[in-house]
């Protein structure tokens, strides 16, 4: 019974929206371009190229928690592509979830005589789409690195890495940096997926697309273990030289933080959707 | 089988939609709900069906409670305001997968049920191209297909031609069975004198008067 469910999501929440994903491939070869021109002088100085892991340590890179001191030449600067990316990722999900609800999904709750399909199946959903929505940056990274390089080696430019992102990752094994620069922004995508989709349910798309933004900047500025985004960027996971405070994340720990959280809000939601008044969208 | 609303009271965003309704319907007739727009018809149907849940009171399917015995009762079929189907399928496509929910709908039902609303089960057009009159007439082939135990038809001849109307209508007389609740809201006077068995007309969320046809 799940499984109809799921395949009509399928089809009409990504299929048939199929045309929204291609936002994030072009964001993504945007990012190699941005990269690739940035660092062209060492580059062509020295020799070597990006590859496919290193664009993606570009995107996921993020920033560490703002601490304001006033004698500090530093400036806040703003990880745009990243807060783009996650942006993208909530304009995918959309409204499809609402509609459904109030449309075809209507019948097919009453049909199935059980809400709890209908949930759980936009759930797996969620997942399916940050799979995909995923998936594709990770393509075009390969893609772009394969045509441009005719090479899609996973880590290569130990001297051009390090100019350019200091030395931090070379204490890290690639199996770690797959981890935390592939696994985890997805895992941080479902979290982010599933509560817009919650809260789409209680209040209405826009008001969601507001509270993911807000969350997404707030996330930039402040650090903390229960911020999800926090576990999407790479930098989180490493010190920051000029904040002794900073406590860096943990993998493991955001692992269970992350699933722990992707379970609250599927339980938290069909609780709330349970009792949830289906209304025409008039 | 016996739909039972005891005290039952709606409110949204504090408009009191339904006031305090106790009725039991029946099976072995149709009723009829009358009443101006925005005396709670459709959302008494929403009630019934499961879609909606009471702010006081209870509403019992054969004596099972909705929203704690059960979610939706177990046997229905809905017509309500604008039908909402899948663009890029037919009309047979769309309720095939609706059947694929239920255990006792096959191929045949689904065509004979397409025929008695007067849509061809071998028509290719997809849904995004029918007119309104197609699309309530597939909205009325979901509501009856397998033969359901409630039938909740909001509106059911609207956008539909003449000849379709008195089409329609011998279906609806034609589902009526000992065992089976229908409930239909319809604006036209002369339809609803001809379809429903009892009337039951609502005003500002109460049902005001019971009329035995």
């Amino acid at each position: 019974m799940i499984f109809r469910f799921v395949s009509h999501d399928l089809n009409e929440g990504i299929i048939r929206y199929r045309k929204r994903y291609l936002l994030i491939i072009l964001v993504a070869i945007i990012s190699c371009f941005m990269l690739d021109r940035s660092t062209e002088y060492i580059t062509t100085t020295y020799g070597g190229y990006w590859t496919p892991l290193e664009y993606g340590i570009n995107l996921f890179l993020g920033r560490y928690p703002f601490v304001y001191r006033p004698d500090s030449m530093d400036t806040f600067t703003v990880p745009f592509v990243w807060i783009l990316t996650y942006i993208l990722l909530a304009f995918v999900i959309g409204d499809y979830v609402q509609k459904d609800m109030q449309g075809y999904g209507m019948y097919m709750m009453l049909k199935s005589k059980k809400r709890s399909y209908w949930w759980i199946s936009k759930c797996v959903w969620c997942v399916i789409v940050n799979l995909v929505y995923f998936g594709l940056i990770w393509l075009t990274y390969i893609s772009y690195a394969w045509m441009k390089n005719g090479d899609i080696a996973i880590y290569k430019n130990l001297f051009i890495r390090s100019n350019y992102f200091g030395w931090r990752f070379e204490d890290k094994s690639v199996g770690f940096l797959i981890m935390m620069v592939v696994v985890m922004p997805i895992l941080v995508g479902v979290v982010q997926s599933i509560i817009q989709i919650f809260l789409s349910v209680v209040f209405d798309a826009t008001v969601t697309m507001v509270f993911v933004a807000g969350g997404l900047v707030l996330s930039c500025y402040y650090g903390n273990p229960l911020i999800p985004h926090g576990y999407g960027m790479l930098l989180r996971y490493y010190k920051d030289e000029s904040n002794p405070d900073f406590v860096p994340n943990d993998i493991q720990s955001g692992i269970v933080i992350l699933l722990t959280m992707i379970v609250i809000a599927t339980v938290v939601g069909y609780v709330f959707f349970r009792r949830k008044n289906i209304l025409s969208r008039r | 089988m016996k739909i039972e609303l005891k005290n039952i009271t709606k409110k949204i965003k504090k408009n009191t939609v339904i006031d305090d309704i106790n009725y039991t319907f029946t099976g072995g007739c149709i009723y009829g709900l009358a009443g101006k727009n925005g005396c709670g018809k459709t959302m008494l149907m929403r009630l019934i069906a499961g879609l909606i849940y009471p702010t006081e009171g209870k509403v019992y399917i054969n004596d099972r409670m909705l929203g704690k015995d059960i979610s939706f009762p177990d046997s229905i079929g809905i017509l309500i305001e604008n039908p909402e189907f899948l663009n890029d399928y037919t009309g047979y496509e769309n309720l095939k997968m609706l059947a694929g929910l239920q255990k006792n709908v096959s191929d045949e039902d689904i065509k004979n049920t397409l025929e008695s609303v007067g849509l061809d089960y071998n028509d290719k057009r997809k849904f995004y191209k029918y007119s309104l009159g197609m699309r309530q007439r597939l909205g009325i082939a979901a509501a009856i297909m397998g033969k359901p135990d409630i039938i909740l038809l909001d509106e059911p001849i609207n956008a539909i031609d003449e000849e379709g109307v008195a089409q329609i209508k011998e279906l609806i007389r034609g589902l009526v069975e000992e065992n089976r609740i229908i409930i239909i809201a319809c604006h036209d006077k002369e339809e609803m004198d001809y379809l429903a068995d009892k009337k039951l007309m609502m005003s500002a969320g109460k049902i005001v008067e019971e009329i035995i046809i």
